[in-house]
């Protein structure tokens, strides 16, 4: 402690208010990372990367109205900035490759929920994380807007917007399903 | 199938696409954090680099952010004082003198607000020389949170910035990149509003450095492989950029740090108080805005960054700067070229003109005649009271989707017996969720001399990233009624507004139409039900 301020909690364990809220939002991070990334592992290691900050500086979130908004709003975002980099460092391999990849992971989801994730995934990046948050959580749009940081306004915006592409991109529009 | 029924299907498929991730995530063995692998906070560090800003990220109604320069530690630099505000209140100043047929539209004030952490700051790098006369090279830099990009008003205009040709691959850092010119302008970002200016002629390279910012890097005098080649090497600390000085020009430091708002070319900055004078809606009509900021000499020679042209002149008894900054958006095709004027007015305090179709004597003679004005004479010149007291007035307010307010005035441009005329405005007013204003956002005035009494005619304008669009104009004031018919088959009923004269055989009208509309027919229909005359109008995306 310098300064008249404690920024982190470094060598003791987590308060049990930290270890609460872990356990109570650590299954539903993870699935709203890997609804955005597509991989599990990959969404593992980045909720996990996200309650490590979250610990690090407890302090200060702990006094946050919403912890569980700070978190998901540096999952949503990490998720979109690493999605766009695999998806980026993919095009590369498979260029300097000229083929596709050898492994393929087998699909953790059925088929067709699997492809729903994928579709809200080629959305962009703010309609990917409205839709994931309100589906996956049931949010309201008010508390979407908290999580992202965004106005209650842009969050409709991208929920309608979203939701039409991702209808079209999943072949609901027509007479029949 | 109608799009209810659509989104219902959706809404179902996505229930149960949720439900079989969350059950997946059952049973994951996930551990919590060891804390003894947790690093403290990293203290602030000295910041041997920092952004550079291209840019002129302003704001309208950005929150007011202090200039902040920090004590750099290189080459025995002294550390720089944080420039004071040294104001008990505000400083309004107005103009005594204007070119003929110039009249105030608008005053505003950004109140001082803590420091808006979406935005970087602006820094300005270069060499010794890069703010002299003769100014040699220099870079700015900045960057914003990638959960900017999201912003409603920001998105569409960093969208619209121009994409200069070059290589669509373009990758720094493994990340796509891209070279652009243009402005971008957006209200309402994180409590306030702001405009990103790139000038013309300054290559501004856009890129995605590892962590949660966007990063924009511009220069007048750079070409684009030294900035690709410093964008390589560029880290994120502390939300700011930092340069391997192996990069950068032998020599270089940073010379200036701004806020958002706070750099030349922008209109305004926070905490500034600015009026706005103009000489009519016509084109051709000239405009000019007084700012009055905080910053320091740094700041007007910061001009050097930015503008092209730049002269020292003095003025009011003070060394100011005099340049041109110019540049252009595909976004309604909006063109601009300013000649702005900067100076130190007092310690801490930066007045910054800028002037449209106006000549540089013109400003200056109107620098020489700012007066400082009270505060109820600052608000006299509110759009509203101007709009009042200028014959004009305001014809219609709400919201955007119950959120953002707007208001719609018309204003008289001349009224004689032989050329009445008038225009709309649209003008949006943005409301912070802590119950304050910020700066109106105007639409350019709409003239209506084409449109006179006794024809058909029929003008609307759409007024696109506000949330739902604003379908706006005049009809003939033949029609009882005005249908927006959207291209989704909706059909909302405009509102129809008396305009400040009936000689003018027209009346305004606006409609909100569906935020997914691409296309609205707007129909004037009269009292017999016959339709008097229609207009297709294309919806913008954003």
């Amino acid at each position: 402690v310098q300064g008249g301020q404690v920024d982190v909690p470094t060598a003791s364990a987590p308060t049990p208010s930290y270890a609460a809220f872990y356990a109570a939002n650590r299954l539903d991070v993870v699935a709203l990372a890997w609804s955005l990334l597509g991989d599990r592992s990959a969404a593992e290691e980045l909720a996990q990367d996200a309650f490590v900050e979250a610990l690090r500086v407890w302090d200060r979130i702990s006094r946050y109205e919403r912890p569980d908004a700070w978190v998901r709003r540096v999952v949503a975002n990490r998720a979109v900035s690493r999605f766009r980099r695999r998806r980026s460092e993919s095009g590369a391999l498979t260029r300097l490759r000229a083929e596709r990849p050898r492994v393929v992971q087998a699909p953790a989801l059925p088929d067709e929920h699997e492809r729903f994730w994928r579709e809200v995934r080629a959305l962009t990046s703010r309609q990917a994380q409205c839709i994931a948050l309100h589906y996956l959580e049931d949010r309201p749009v008010g508390e979407i807007a908290d999580i992202l940081g965004i106005s209650a306004n842009t969050v409709k915006v991208h929920l309608h917007r979203g939701r039409l592409a991702l209808a079209d991109r999943l072949d609901l529009t027509g007479g029949e399903q | 199938v109608n799009e209810a029924e659509i989104l219902s299907r959706l809404d179902e498929r996505g229930r149960r696409a949720a439900a079989s991730l969350r059950g997946a995530t059952v049973g994951l063995d996930l551990m919590p954090p060891d804390p003894a692998f947790v690093r403290p906070p990293r203290r602030p560090v000295q910041r041997v680099v920092l952004v550079a800003a291209v840019i002129v990220v302003l704001g309208a109604g950005v929150a007011a952010v202090v200039t902040r320069v920090h004590d750099r530690g290189r080459d025995g630099d002294p550390p720089a004082d944080d420039p004071v505000d040294q104001n008990d209140g505000p400083l309004h100043l107005g103009a005594t003198w204007l070119p003929d047929g110039f009249r105030p539209i608008f005053a505003v004030h950004d109140e001082f607000r803590e420091e808006n952490e979406a935005f970087g700051p602006v820094v300005v790098w270069g060499g010794p020389d890069a703010m002299s006369s003769v100014a040699g090279p220099s870079m700015l830099a900045t960057t914003y949170l990638e959960e900017v990009r999201g912003k409603p008003w920001l998105e569409p205009w960093l969208e619209m910035h121009r994409q200069v040709p070059g290589d669509p691959n373009l990758e720094v850092q493994g990340s796509p990149a891209t070279f652009k010119s243009g402005v971008g302008r957006a209200p309402q970002v994180d409590r306030g509003s702001v405009s990103v200016l790139i000038a013309d002629g300054m290559n501004a390279l856009q890129f995605e450095p590892e962590g949660d910012r966007q990063a924009i890097i511009a220069s007048r005098r750079l070409d684009r492989k030294a900035l690709v080649r410093i964008a390589e090497a560029a880290r994120l600390v502390d939300g700011e950029l930092t340069f391997d000085p192996a990069t950068l020009p032998a020599g270089w430091s940073a010379l200036h740090e701004g806020a958002f708002g706070d750099m030349p070319g922008g209109w305004g900055g926070p905490g500034a108080s600015k009026v706005g004078y103009d000489g009519g809606a016509g084109a051709g009509a000239g405009s000019v805005t007084v700012h009055v900021g905080r910053g320091d000499h740094r700041r007007v020679d910061a001009l050097h960054a930015v503008a092209e042209e730049v002269q020292n002149i003095e003025v009011r008894g003070h060394e100011a700067s005099t340049g041109r900054v110019r540049w252009s958006s595909s976004f309604m095709d909006v063109r601009r070229d300013a000649l702005v004027l900067m100076w130190e007015e007092r310690p801490g305090v930066v007045v910054y003109l800028e002037g449209e179709r106006i000549e540089l004597d013109e400003l200056q003679r109107i620098a020489e005649g700012l007066v400082p004005i009270t505060d109820e004479e600052f608000a006299a010149l509110s759009p509203q009271a101007l709009s009042e007291s200028s014959g004009g007035r305001p014809l219609a307010s709400g919201t955007t989707d119950g959120s953002d307010p707007w208001w719609m005035f018309a204003r008289l441009e001349s009224l004689s017996d032989t050329a009445p005329d008038a225009s709309l405005r649209v003008a949006f007013e943005l409301e912070f969720e802590d119950g304050s204003g910020a700066l109106p956002s105007f639409h350019p005035a709409m003239p209506m001399s084409e449109v006179g009494p006794g024809t058909a005619a029929i003008r609307v304008e759409v007024l696109a990233g506000y949330g739902s669009p604003i379908v706006f104009g005049v009809v003939p004031d033949g029609a009882v009624r005005v249908e927006a018919r959207s291209s989704d088959g909706s059909v909302t009923e405009a509102g129809l507004y008396d305009l400040p004269d009936d000689r003018l055989g027209v009346d305004a009208v606006m409609a909100e139409v569906p935020i997914s509309s691409t296309w609205v027919d707007v129909v004037a229909i009269d009292g017999n039900g016959s339709e008097i005359a229609t207009t297709r109008v294309e919806i913008p995306a954003s």
